[in-house]
């Protein structure tokens, strides 16, 4: 089977024709995915605007991170959570649509940039971590991670058009 | 007579721009995310620490002054191309319960935003209990605002 065709088995799944001729429930679990963006993104973009060294410049870069920690966790869960729904409603939609390949190209890449960011500037930590503005590597990774989340939610947002 | 304002609206050349091209609306519409999500964010993290949860260690007034620009600046950018969203559809707009919803939950959060607000979170000696009533209140006023949104596109 294709991937295509997997898709498409779980577009036509019950669980995935009923969220889709859903008169509310897509509705909710589709404006929970957007709101939710606020929580997610926005908590990430409060690190972001320290790491590039413009925000709260007093705090040191780790507890900045700390405090944002949760609200990173709750607001992907979430995010995780619609988005599994919203895809099982549309999933063979989804797959064709280029928009919805950039974003999940673009959301693979921040977490790239997550990733790398947490290793290798781990190690000189003690040495930007109370920096107003800290060294040019964490800066670059803020940057990008700006850069990169806003793709994905333009990519999100512009789906619709190519459905 | 709001309702010829708005079919007034309509016939304007931003309504057009908006309303024919392919990308004028798509364009428009991410801007307006942006901002929300400026905006929401940042008033999330400051009911936060309203309410307790989190950056015990710095002073209210000092997580004011990290987010107060950035939420001026989101709901300057939610305000703008909320204007240019609402020119392309205006006269449907009129007939829109979820609309004027979402401009009740607007106009009061504004006003929350730039009176109670603004006195709680600039100062450092507010009780507990107002504190954690304005954090409460800040949320839920946005949330408003963006659930009646959604529900325009929907409803």
């Amino acid at each position: 089977m294709s991937l295509l065709e997997i898709c498409q088995f779980i577009e036509n799944s019950q669980i995935g024709t009923a969220i889709r001729e859903s008169i509310y429930v897509f509705p909710i679990i589709e404006g929970t995915h957007v709101l939710a963006l606020g929580i997610s993104v926005g908590a990430i973009l409060w690190f972001d605007l320290r790491a590039i060294g413009i925000n709260m410049r007093r705090q040191p870069v780790s507890e900045v991170y700390a405090q944002v920690k949760p609200l990173m966790i709750g607001g992907f869960t979430i995010m995780f959570l619609t988005g599994i729904l919203l895809f099982w409603s549309h999933a063979a939609q989804c797959y064709i649509n280029v928009f919805f390949r950039y974003k999940f190209a673009a959301m693979f890449l921040a977490g790239l940039n997550a990733a790398f960011f947490h290793v290798s500037t781990q190690r000189s930590i003690n040495n930007w971590d109370k920096s107003p503005v800290p060294s040019v590597p964490v800066r670059v990774a803020g940057f990008l991670s700006i850069i990169l989340w806003t793709v994905v939610v333009a990519a999100g947002r512009l789906m619709v058009y190519s459905f | 007579m709001i309702l010829s304002f708005f079919q007034w609206i309509d016939t304007t050349a931003l309504a057009a721009i908006e309303r024919d091209t392919t990308w004028g609306f798509a364009i428009t519409s991410i801007f307006h995310l942006a901002g929300l999500i400026l905006n929401f964010g940042v008033v999330s993290v400051m009911s936060l620490r309203l309410f307790g949860l989190c950056m015990k260690n710095r002073l209210v007034s000092q997580v004011a002054e990290g987010i107060w620009r950035w939420s001026l600046l989101g709901v300057a950018l939610s305000l703008a191309s909320g204007v240019c969203l609402f020119t392309s559809r205006a006269p449907a707009m009129y007939e829109s319960s979820p609309f004027w919803i979402k401009m009740s939950f607007l106009a009061t959060a504004l006003i929350f935003q730039f009176s109670l607000y603004r006195k709680v979170i600039w100062r450092d000696d507010s009780g507990s209990l107002l504190r954690g009533f304005t954090g409460f209140l800040a949320v839920t006023l946005w949330l408003g605002v963006g659930v009646a949104g959604r529900a325009i596109g929907f409803f």
